[in-house]
């Protein structure tokens, strides 16, 4: 049982009224189903909760030239199959499509995961991998914070005292020579991910790799840049060029220092950054290629 | 009427799809308050000092109790080492010390952080080869040699400290078998196999309520496996005559050999008498996964002696159970663990040395197959590498071995409605073992695995239960019989409906309350519809005894010339009836009542058992039947995750006769599933100060629906080969389905990818490490 004060304010203002007002002790709710867990194990003790349940302006999902805005209420079953309208979100949609179940889906949100910021999340490994951001509303005004920016740790962001979550922003990209991909690898469906990895790639015309981006989840507090294997992608022909992408995933490999935990051992994971990034940059190449 | 043999709809089935299934945390009674426990978070440390002051001033504390508290006594299921509450001594993480009753479970739980126990923190042990040592670094139980014990252990020239069970086999000439395999070119396969820590994490968590009444006698509600364990338990924990405990078994949410005894209850029971008020305690989930009885390990050093064309005519196996703090619940399985080592196979030579140690780990109870399940881990992989050593293909090898009706396996058992060699080709043809599985691209490799099952049940035991008829020949069973989920109240009600000739709605059962309903042992070993369902029928048979003697002088015939059914007692031969009613006479405001007396049919079915010399394993009849089985899997693997997923898989059992065919077929997939968890998935993980670090839903990997093999894939068959006593020939069912799991699916991993992997479970990070070895050694074959 918790013993806090539970408030449900409508809109996005009132909201930020309400968190300036009860300061460090205010935890926002959307679906609750990251934060019950979290108060179970007494990791949180909010003297207030904020439910933003009834904040309808949170749920809209709208694209523009500069990309996706994806509002913070968002569930996740929302997103699944979203790529038919947005194809961008390919990636994310199928990344949601093995997070945990369909009762869970149908109360998570988007928002609500991402400030969670579990070390395992997928989702945040894929808007990384999409170089997406993130709006931060507070009684002060607005932010943007890049999603590799606003993720700082295990369970840590970067959103202050007073800040709430309203937005991600997915930015478009060419769909005719960029793509991303996602692999996880799991013990038992719908569980975190012993490993998940986030790849992004573009093409110039000639099948040189432009622009790269691998992202990988559960190897630390925070999902790490693979920055060595982006490197080895770049301005390399990695169109049919199993070496390069070979090469680029035991980069990531080497990248990664993870730790051991109950479920696999530091040097599984290593193995399992190799094995997965080599997918999931096939997966990507293969798409840009169209 | 043919009900038995049909599948008959679940007796409970609407109660509990529908919610309204009373389990025993849907039990509330007046002025009832919650406990919780506080446990001790160190694995072996002595108990100096227990301050309870501040909890007991907490407003809505009720009462806190301690081993002060309670009657120094030991309790135990054989051997008698444990006390309800940790006496002066805790020797497992998670023992409870102290217990707080509370308004609410919220200020029991803060009323527990606020009692302070100051430990004087020992070294712990873990590691079961240190504990079995004459001379370990630790001893836990330095006053072993005091405790009551009700078995009697192996001689042997010195007891190592730690040891708690010692049995042997001595059948046959070991050395000559061996000799034989040396002189005569034949193979001499070793190995070690190990099992995982696995837990029966029941859908529903421990629990009880008790409640005093004025006169001294106790009831209490749990979810127990045995009301009159539970009782007889009870009244030993609190110093009771046995009549003042009255146990109430409401719905029981999965039980699996994890509720055998009611430990919580007795510790609630003594709340409640402090209290004065009913008192409710239901574990948490970690508490339940962390702190009750778990499949502890076992270590097997297996050893056979095999003939060059493939007959095993010598085995000798040393083996270890990973015991914990307490001997448990666990205390035979290193004797029923040994029942696998001849299994169905004919054995010249059987040489075992079987052990059980203590360890500052949680204690050994009952999973689903009692230690068959994990020596068929050893014996069936065994058996695959004898298959590819010989190069005979693995079922004609299993077949060349087997006993056949009417022999003697190397324990003394006789081989009745033996049927081995059905399970094994029908579960063969099932899985089209002469075709190899089709390649898959790399990484997934696919393979087929077969293995062969025995589950013995126990005996000496019995069973009795009354039958009481009402005048609208309505039948109302009183069985102690528990239902667990295996559906023994919907066969125990076919079979009433059976005898009688009525329909199963004209069946009422009265569920287990020791106050109404007579003895019967446990709901486990797979005994429940062999045993109560012979004293079932036998219960009908005395009932309609009495009927026919009511009805004789009515119908003017003999009693041994009437029969009953549907209601009516027919004189055999000719068109006279009267109905059971007619029995009734009116009687003045009260309804009808019989002529003579109740009605009431009641019974006892007993089943007795040489008890086997420990020495040898040698003796006359040591169980009541033997089960057989065959399982055999199709798996996927894939060498660079590790991923190996279970394509198809079949369970062939042998039940005897099928009372409820449905209910067989779920036995199979359920057991199935369960299976490949144990196999592949479940592990209890510990760190170096003993505690257990994954005690949620989310990081004990039960899997999902989602790993198990699509639905076509999963099939059940069953095998009816009638045993003599069984009641319409019939066996259990409830653990077979769970013994030849392992060893299908190791087999399987073996034949796809070319590794074996000796400990449980065969988890991901295995396999690539396995195969990575593989390669760094070039080559796949194995001794």
């Amino acid at each position: 049982m918790v013993d806090c004060h539970y408030l449900e304010p409508t809109t996005v203002s009132e909201v930020c009224t309400l968190l300036a007002e009860h300061g460090d002790g205010a935890k926002v709710v959307a679906g609750g189903q990251s934060l019950a867990l979290l108060l179970r194990n007494g990791l949180i003790q909010p003297s207030h909760l904020i439910s933003i349940q009834h904040v309808t302006e949170l749920e809209d999902i709208t694209a523009s030239e500069e990309g996706v805005k994806i509002g913070a209420k968002v569930t996740l079953n929302r997103l699944i199959g979203i790529d038919d309208a947005h194809p961008t979100l390919r990636a994310l949609s199928d990344a949601i499509k093995a997070v945990a179940d369909p009762q869970i889906r149908n109360f998570a949100t988007l928002g609500g995961a991402i400030c969670e910021a579990h070390p395992a999340s997928d989702i945040t490994v894929v808007l990384i991998s999409l170089n997406a951001t993130v709006k931060l509303a507070s009684a002060d005004g607005e932010r943007v914070v890049p999603m590799r920016d606003f993720v700082t740790g295990a369970f840590a962001t970067a959103a202050q005292p007073g800040e709430l979550l309203t937005e991600v922003i997915v930015p478009s990209f060419d769909l005719t020579v960029a793509a991303a991909a996602h692999r996880r690898f799991v013990l038992r469906a719908g569980d975190y991910p012993v490993v998940g990895v986030g790849a992004f790639v573009s093409l110039n015309g000639a099948g040189q790799c432009q622009e790269a981006r691998i992202v990988v989840g559960n190897c630390s507090g925070a999902p790490v840049h693979a920055q060595e294997a982006e490197a080895r992608l770049k301005r390399n022909n990695i169109v049919g060029n199993n070496g390069v992408l070979a090469a680029a995933s035991e980069l990531a490999a080497a990248h990664v220092a993870p730790s051991s935990d109950p479920m696999a051992s530091n040097e599984y994971k290593i193995d399992l950054v190799s094995v997965l990034t080599k997918e999931a940059l096939t997966e990507a190449v293969a798409l840009a290629i169209g | 009427m043919n009900v038995v043999g049909t599948s008959a709809k679940r007796i409970d089935g609407i109660e509990k799809v529908t919610g309204t299934a009373q389990f025993t945390t849907d039990i509330v009674l007046p002025r009832m308050i919650h406990a919780k426990l506080k446990r001790s978070p160190l694995a072996h440390a002595k108990i100096l000092r227990i301050d309870t002051s501040e909890a007991e001033q907490m407003p809505g504390v009720r009462a806190v109790v301690t081993a002060a508290d309670l009657p120094d006594v030991r309790l135990g299921i054989l051997t008698l080492d444990e006390h309800l509450l940790a006496h002066d001594k805790t020797r497992l993480v998670g023992e409870p010390v102290a217990a707080v009753a509370a308004d609410t479970p919220e200020i029991a739980r803060a009323a527990c952080e606020q009692i302070e126990v100051e430990y004087e923190e020992l070294p712990s042990l873990f590691d079961p080869e240190e504990a079995i040592k004459l001379d370990p670094p630790v001893v836990l139980h330095e006053e072993y040699e005091e405790y009551e014990k009700l078995l009697e252990l192996a001689e042997m020239d010195e007891r190592p400290p730690n040891l708690w069970q010692a049995y042997r086999i001595r059948h046959g000439d070991i050395d000559a078998a061996f000799k034989k395999v040396e002189d005569e070119g034949g193979h001499i396969i070793e190995n070690r196999y190990a099992t995982g820590y696995v837990h029966t994490a029941c859908m529903e968590p421990h629990g009880a309520v008790a409640q005093w009444s004025s006169d001294g006698t106790l009831t209490l509600w749990a979810g127990g496996q045995s009301p009159y364990i539970a009782r007889d338990g009870l009244a030993k924990a609190l110093d009771l005559s046995p009549s003042k405990v009255r146990v109430i078994i409401p719905f029981v949410g999965g039980a699996f050999g994890g509720k055998l005894t009611v430990k919580e209850g007795a510790i609630a029971a003594s709340l409640a008498r402090k209290a004065r008020r009913p008192v409710k305690i239901i574990l948490t989930r970690a508490e339940d996964l962390s702190a009750t009885a778990a499949r502890t390990p076992f270590i097997f050093d297996v050893k056979d002696a095999v003939t060059q064309d493939g007959i095993l005519i010598g085995r000798k196996v040393t083996s270890i159970l990973w015991g914990g703090g307490y001997s448990g619940e666990g205390i035979l399985k290193p004797i029923f663990s040994t029942h696998l080592y001849p299994g169905s196979y004919r054995l010249a030579a059987l040489w075992v040395d079987s052990y059980g140690v203590y360890t500052n780990r949680v204690s050994g109870g009952a999973l689903r197959g009692y230690g068959c399940a994990e020596s068929a881990w050893a014996v069936e992989t065994q058996m695959d590498i004898i298959a590819r050593k010989c190069d005979i293909d693995a079922v004609e090898l299993r077949i060349n071995n087997l006993l056949t009706e009417g022999e003697r396996t190397a324990i003394t058992m006789p081989a009745h409605a033996f049927s081995a060699h059905e399970c094994l080709t029908k579960c063969a043809d099932a899985i089209e073992w002469e075709t190899p599985s089709e390649p898959l691209d790399p990484p997934w490799y696919r393979g087929k695995g077969i293995a062969l099952g025995n589950k013995y049940s126990f005996a000496p035991t019995a069973s009795s239960t009354e039958l009481k008829v009402h005048e609208d020949a309505s039948c109302e069973l009183r069985t102690s019989a528990v239902d667990l989920g295996q559906g023994a109240y919907t066969i125990l009600t076919q079979i009433v409906a059976d005898e009688f000739g009525i329909e199963i709605d004209k069946v009422k059962l009265v569920t287990p309350d020791t106050a109404i309903t007579p003895f019967d042992h446990v709901a486990g070993s797979s005994r429940q519809t062999f045993h109560t369902g012979n004293a079932t029928r036998m219960a009908c048979d005395d009932a309609k005894r009495q009927i026919r003697e009511l009805a004789a002088p009515k119908l003017e015939a003999h009693p041994a010339d009437l029969e009953v059914s549907g209601g009516h007692i027919f004189v055999k031969g000719s068109s006279k009836s009267i109905e059971v009613e007619d029995l009734f006479v009116v009687e003045m405001l009260a309804g009808k009542r019989p002529a003579d007396v109740e009605i009431l049919g009641k019974a006892t079915w007993e089943v007795s058992a040489s008890p086997h010399d420990p020495n040898t394993g040698q003796g006359e009849q040591p169980m009541a039947y033997m089960g057989h089985g065959a399982q055999a899997a199709e798996v996927e693997v894939n060498v660079e995750t590790g991923q190996v997923r279970v394509r198809k898989f079949v369970s062939a059992i042998d039940v005897g006769k099928a009372m409820n065919p449905q209910g067989v077929e779920m036995q199979n997939y359920g057991g199935g599933c369960m299976g490949i968890g144990i196999a592949l998935h479940e592990d209890m993980c510990f760190d170096t100060s003993g505690q257990m670090t994954n005690a949620s839903l989310m990081d004990y990997k039960i899997p999902s629906i989602v790993e198990m093999p699509l639905n076509e894939y999963m099939e059940s068959i069953i095998v009816e080969v009638p045993h003599e006593h069984g009641p319409y020939g019939a066996k259990g069912a409830g653990e077979i389905v769970v013994v030849p799991t392992s060893p299908a699916i190791g087999n399987a991993i073996y034949d796809a990818i070319g590794v074996r992997i000796w400990d449980q479970p065969l988890t991901p990070e295995k396999v690539v490490k396995a195969w990575k070895e593989k390669k760094a050694s070039g080559n796949g074959s194995e001794s």
